[in-house]
């Protein structure tokens, strides 16, 4: 009797053993490069090089990922506290930290905005009293990009994410860097947004980019004050949010376009542009054009 | 004229069998087996009484798992294309959700295998559940607690003073 209960409790643990070392097995840093790399893609690159720290498998890992996804959110204050008021709604906040589309999370920051004048907290109200602290923080966060696109290992990349909170007129030579940078790496999708001012070469493309969406961008003219978005090879255009004030006349054209969407809620501000879009095929479905502006002109023309 | 006979029977439904590693048989439906790309895309190849795939690096419990899914989602698109059809508004990509958060509940052992399963079948949507899971896991850790969570040995500080 005493024997038996010894052995079964003795197979028990010998069981519990086995079980603990199944479970103690490292099987993330087993899978295959391509599938760690796609696992790193979901998150943030401030959150992609932390993993160097983990063992001499991750410590180049990071150099060779496929999508750079630099938000600056992820290194201001205002976004952490955000952090906490998500986390109630867990649904919301997957899709804050996760965004399918980076409209979630441009439309979450945009509300931040919007209420923080009415925002209590220590922290924001001692960057408001000290400039110099915000400045700060988005040198580094420009100097983390630089960093990181210095050390990358140079080979071919699938997305280029940038999203600034509060970038400047002087950020916009840096930023066309970083995008040249990011072309000539062959890379085919590419979303800017909140980037204070681009220079009209930034908004030159050629190469393989695929998809391009511009969130909340004030969208720079030639002296002219005209703007021509000349898009050859790309399927996929977003533009959000963004102003064109200066720009009188903005022509789009694009001979692969399959999907156009151009939402901009400043209306008042853009209502002096005159849009023309040149297709090769005219989008006739709602799904492949959306053009909400109503008190924007725009026309179409095929080309 | 056989037919006539009995007019409740249903034509038999096309399947296709499925070999795990550790050697159990499979019989899934056609639809369902074409979830996965590999199996889709040699399949019209392929003669009709010789549909048998040896899955040789999926274990029969991961591959339970794996069909479970892939049956849950071929027929609840069959379901939401039928409510679309009929207009009627259903949440039923809603549902599909939630039953997906569930499914990929699972421990890290078996999420693994799912991925590299998934990654092996080539199943697009189960993938990236799975390695938004993982991704999940990760986010908002300390590299420390990341090597915790994972198991992962740290190995990359080499301490001179160590006993060999």
């Amino acid at each position: 009797m005493e024997a038996e209960g010894n052995s079964s409790s003795s197979s028990s643990t010998a069981a519990n053993k086995k079980l603990m070392n199944v479970n103690n097995e490292d099987r993330i840093s087993g899978l295959y490069e391509p599938l760690i790399h796609h696992i790193l893609s979901f998150m943030d690159m401030k959150e992609v090089l932390k993993t160097y720290l983990l063992s001499k498998r991750w410590t180049n890992l990071w150099r060779s990922v496929q999508t750079l996804k630099f938000h600056e959110n992820s290194w201001t204050n205002r976004w952490n506290r955000c952090n906490l008021g998500l986390k109630k709604n867990k649904k919301f906040s997957k899709q804050a930290f996760f965004p399918k589309d980076g409209q979630n999370l441009w439309r979450s920051v945009r509300t931040l905005k919007f209420h923080e004048h009415s925002w209590t907290n220590r922290c924001n109200r001692w960057n408001g009293r000290n400039p110099k602290l915000k400045k700060n923080r988005l040198t580094k966060f420009k100097f983390f990009v630089d960093t990181v696109l210095f050390l990358q290992d140079g080979s071919d990349i699938d997305k280029f994410d940038l999203f600034f909170v509060s970038a400047e007129y002087a950020d916009s030579r840096l930023i066309d860097r970083w995008v040249t940078y990011a072309k000539k790496r062959q890379v085919q999708v590419l979303r800017l947004g909140g980037v204070s001012i681009l220079s009209l070469e930034t908004l030159y493309f050629s190469g393989r980019v695929k998809t391009l969406e511009l969130f909340g961008i004030l969208l720079p003219s030639n002296s002219h004050r005209d703007l021509v978005l000349d898009l050859p090879i790309v399927e996929s255009v977003i533009i959000e949010y963004c102003g064109h004030i200066t720009v009188k006349r903005l022509a789009i054209s694009g001979s692969k376009l399959k999907y156009l969407q151009l939402e901009n809620i400043y209306e008042g501000y853009n209502y002096n542009t005159l849009i023309k879009i040149y297709l090769m095929l005219i989008l006739h479905h709602s799904n492949a054009l959306a053009i909400p502006t109503k008190t924007i002109p725009w026309r179409i023309f095929q080309l | 004229m056989k037919d006539s006979f009995n007019p409740s029977i249903e034509p038999p439904k096309k399947t296709v069998t499925l070999v795990s590693s550790d050697g159990y048989d499979f019989e899934v439906e056609e639809e369902v087996a074409l979830e996965s790309q590999v199996i889709k895309d040699g399949f019209e190849d392929k003669a009709v009484d010789d549909r048998e795939y040896l899955l040789f690096n999926v274990h029969s419990d991961t591959l339970e798992l794996i069909i479970k899914y892939c049956e849950k989602h071929v027929s609840s698109r069959k379901s939401i294309s039928a409510a679309a059809a009929s207009s009627s508004s259903s949440n039923g990509e809603e549902a599909l959700k939630e039953w997906d958060e569930h499914f990929i509940s699972v421990d890290t052992n078996t999420l693994y295998d799912i991925l590299m399963a998934a990654d092996y079948l080539n199943i697009k949507s189960l993938l990236d559940l799975a390695i938004q899971k993982v991704a999940d896991t990760i986010h908002g850790r300390s590299p420390e607690q990341i090597r915790k969570k994972f198991n992962i040995e740290n190995d990359s500080i080499i301490d001179p003073w160590a006993s060999e």
